[in-house]
């Protein structure tokens, strides 16, 4: 049971951030499963804000996943994901393209085995656990919450009859207050019905030790990343493309550090024959100096202009080696106004969402019941 | 909850452990003789940890992992055994029985019994077997089923026709042979062999019975009392017996189960009266002595449990039905675990000078090799709150300290609470990981006790 709880501890994680982050948070566009830098440049001199959060889940919905997997269980056949992607900007988009902001963001990103989300399901469940089956454990984590300023030009090229550019370069300053990173890994073996042995270890990285309750001392880690955005328009096809967090780092001094080695079956015979036995636990704790690379996130999109009022977008998502392809139909009826609709389909959330004047709104879900993945998405602009 | 499971579990790790210990023994300063380092002194404290879980773990199921121990597995193995091993003693517990009346009524009566008054089942017993005093020594023959079956002799007191059997003080007969056994309808089922030698000596006051050479086999059974030696008090009325009383002395074992052989004598060396306990029954008295001194072995693994153990009821003369007894009890012996060292083990436990927070009070003694560890304990009398001292002699010292079934977490800056130390210097704090008790050390590294 202890490892369970471990586990436990660690995806619900985004639980008590969650809340936090649907008041504070924010992104920007409409975006369907990760939030990205890419504040509107439409006009020079205005105020821009955007928000965006979304929270996903593989195996159990949403509400089950709060509630100790009570519930429908239906696992991605691969490794599964549960996600929180969410930041907040608020800047200023001066002339020539320039800009300069605050950010706050809150990512986790978690990928564990498909056999471990098994396990977890039938235990926390109490269903019998089929005899004599080995599960693979394997459990990543990845989490940030920081904030900072952003600065950035976007840099608009002449048009030639190869079409229009334009190139933004983005960097920030960040400074993080909480971070979770490690990796937890090894296998169970079902010995009856409601009993497992496994051995697991873990490497963990944290600002709040998720995995058993442990105090530590609070501290802060300071650091940068860029940000790129490309967009290119030929006739009636455009391309964009967003890749954030390019050579992102940040440096933590004297982050808590846990390497933990977990054992159900620890006995051993020496060259004497002599039987020896490991703790179930052991490990270390300890405070290191700490380089958190910042995952890349890249968002792509291709377009079509259909007539004049319709466009036919098709693109995909990417973080630590996931793609989350989408396709989207968007209607303008009139400028300054349009409607889209979205799927994607790897969590197969839709979103809808709508475009009046310099207000951008957007609603994602895989289902308006028990849903697995929510998504809510702002953006706003005002002259000044 | 499981912190209370857990320190208890500590406290019969201690009771029952009380391990070695790697590294060797006294050693304050390195190989060098230069006085150890801080990582040394820990590497030493894990070192020694990890001795004491072994043992821990080896002896007992120490935290129902479902690795089970080598008692776990003893004594999960014998009850198997003794299952399979059960005879069927109706027979020979009445002939015994038989035997050692009848001696009293000729000791006492100067009445003469035949061989077949031995026994008087359902047997048919061959005419010609019966024995006289002119013929002390006789055969037998028990057919079943008109077939001889069970045979064997039987030896009556030796004396004379002519003499008055009352004026002797000493009778002494034997038993050699197969006997039946029965089924549940009476009739004769199986066989045993059985041999007794069977002696009384009358005393002033009643006989001093002594069973010996007793053996009661069956296939691969042997049954395991050897020899039993009960002093009786008893008045003739009316040429009846009428016990008094009777106290066992001492009792020998030597049996066989399938693969296991137990050897020891268990002896009662003090009597006390006590009436408001048994209310007058054997004359109120109770044994307030005993000591067993033997071995437990498997033959199939060679490992075996063998020593002294004494056990005194401190409070045997007042104590009441309804009240708790005070005892000491010592273990001295060794223990032989397949694939480990044989152990010597020291253990002491008494609560017959006990306060309420000072209940139970025990020691351990543990070595191998060149290693010794000492336990020293006092909780109060719910369990829940003490302190267990663990020392061994290279140093490492291990205070656990228990508050409510919940262990004590140490503190590093004030050197309070539960810690471990090396010569007096604090290397590490026992704290709480969830449920687990971990010895954190100085340096980052921890591990749980179990």
């Amino acid at each position: 049971m202890v490892l369970l709880n471990l586990f436990r501890s660690i995806l619900s994680i985004s639980r008590s951030t969650f809340f936090t982050v649907l008041l504070t948070g924010t992104s920007v566009l409409n975006a369907d499963v990760l939030s990205y830098f890419n504040p509107s440049y439409s006009q020079a001199k205005i105020y821009t804000s955007s928000f965006n959060t979304v929270i996903a889940n593989d195996p159990v919905s949403l509400e089950s996943f709060f509630n100790d997997w009570q519930g429908d269980f239906h696992p991605h056949s691969g490794a599964n994901l549960a996600l929180e992607s969410s930041r907040f900007d608020l800047g200023v988009v001066l002339e020539d393209n320039y800009y300069i902001g605050y950010t706050y963001r809150h990512d986790v990103f978690i990928e564990a085995s498909s056999d471990l989300t098994r396990l977890m399901y039938l235990t926390k469940n109490k269903l019998d656990l089929p005899l004599n089956e080995k599960f693979d454990i394997f459990l990543d984590i990845e989490g940030l919450e920081a904030q900072g300023i952003v600065f950035g030009k976007k840099f608009i090229f002449t048009p030639t009859k190869w079409g229009e550019w334009s190139f933004s370069l983005i960097g920030s300053l960040l400074y993080a207050s909480n971070t979770q990173n490690g990796i937890l890994s090894g296998d169970a073996k079902s010995i009856s019905k409601n009993d497992y042995d496994f051995q697991a270890d873990s490497y963990y990285y944290y600002t709040h030790n998720y995995l058993y309750d442990l105090d530590v001392q609070k501290v802060n880690g300071f650091g940068f990343s860029t940000h790129i955005t490309v967009d290119y328009k030929y006739k009636d096809f455009s391309i964009t493309l967003i890749a954030n967090d390019i050579l992102g780092k940040i440096y933590w001094d004297s982050l808590p550090y846990s390497y933990i080695s977990m054992n159900s079956e620890n006995k051993y015979y020496d060259e004497n024959g002599y039987v020896h036995y490991n703790p179930t636990i052991h490990g270390i704790e300890k405070t290191k100096d700490y380089t958190q690379r910042l995952p890349i996130k890249l968002h792509f999109e291709g377009r079509y202009k259909v007539k004049e009022k319709y466009l036919l977008s098709m693109g995909f998502e990417s973080m630590n080696n996931y793609i989350f392809p989408f396709s989207k139909f968007t209607y303008i009826p009139e400028k300054n106004k349009s409607y889209f609709i979205s799927h994607e389909y790897r969590f197969d959330s839709t979103t809808i969402g709508m475009n009046y004047k310099n207000i951008d709104i957007s609603l994602s879900a895989d289902k308006i019941i028990d849903p697995s993945i929510v998504g809510v998405h702002l953006l706003a602009s005002f002259h000044f | 909850m499981k912190k209370k499971i857990l320190s208890s579990g500590l406290i019969m790790a201690a009771l029952l452990v009380m391990n070695g210990c790697g590294g060797g023994g006294s050693s304050s300063t390195s190989s060098t003789g230069t006085p150890l380092t801080q990582d040394q002194q820990i590497e030493l404290a894990q070192t020694t940890l990890g001795e004491l879980r072994t043992q821990t773990i080896s002896i007992v199921d120490y935290n129902d992992s479902g690795t089970p121990g080598y008692l776990d597995n003893e004594a999960l193995n014998l009850g198997n055994a003794l299952e399979s091993c059960s005879l069927n003693t109706e027979y020979t517990a009445q002939l015994l029985g038989n035997m050692t009346s009848y001696l009293f009524d000729m000791i006492e009566n100067n009445n003469v019994h035949q061989v077949n008054d031995y026994t008087e089942n359902g047997a048919d017993w061959h005419e010609d077997v019966n024995c006289t005093i002119e013929t002390r020594t006789c055969t037998y023959d028990i057919t079943k089923d008109g077939v001889s079956t069970y045979t064997g002799s039987v030896v009556l007191p030796n004396y004379s026709a002519d003499t008055n059997i009352s004026t002797l003080t000493t009778l002494y007969a034997e038993f050699h042979g197969d006997v039946p056994t029965l089924d549940e309808s009476g009739n004769l089922d199986g066989s045993q062999v059985f041999d007794l030698n069977l002696t009384i000596t009358k005393t002033d006051t009643g006989a001093d019975i002594e069973f010996t050479n007793i053996s009661l086999a069956e296939n691969s059974t042997l049954v395991g009392i050897s020899a039993m030696s009960v002093s009786t008090v008893f008045d003739i009325v009316d040429d009846s017996i009428d016990f008094k009383n009777a106290k066992l002395n001492s009792v020998t074992f030597n049996g066989q189960c399938s693969n296991y052989t137990v050897i020891g004598t268990l002896r009662t060396t003090d009597y006390v009266q006590n009436a408001a306990l048994l209310e007058g029954e054997n004359e109120n008295w109770l044994p307030s002595k005993l000591s067993f001194e033997g071995s437990l072995t498997n033959t199939t693994t060679d490992g075996r449990i063998s020593g002294l153990v004494n056990v005194e009821l401190k409070n045997a003369t007042t104590i009441t039905k309804d009240g708790e007894s005070e005892v000491d009890v010592s273990v001295n012996g060794t223990l032989a675990i397949p694939a480990r060292p044989e152990m010597n083990l020291g253990l002491t436990y008494s609560n017959a000078v006990a306060t309420e927070a000072t209940y139970h009070n025990f020691t351990a003694s543990y070595s191998y090799d060149a290693f010794t560890i000492n336990t020293v304990g006092v909780m109060d009398k719910e369990g829940d709150n003490g302190e267990i001292t663990i020392t061994a002699n290279n140093g490492i010292e291990f205070k656990i300290i228990i508050v409510g079934g919940d262990i004590v977490e140490g503190n590093a800056d004030n050197e309070t609470g539960s810690i471990v130390t090396y010569n007096g210097t604090l290397i590490a704090t026992l704290e709480y990981r969830e449920e687990l008790v971990i010895v954190k050390y100085l340096d980052g590294s921890f591990e749980s006790l179990p």
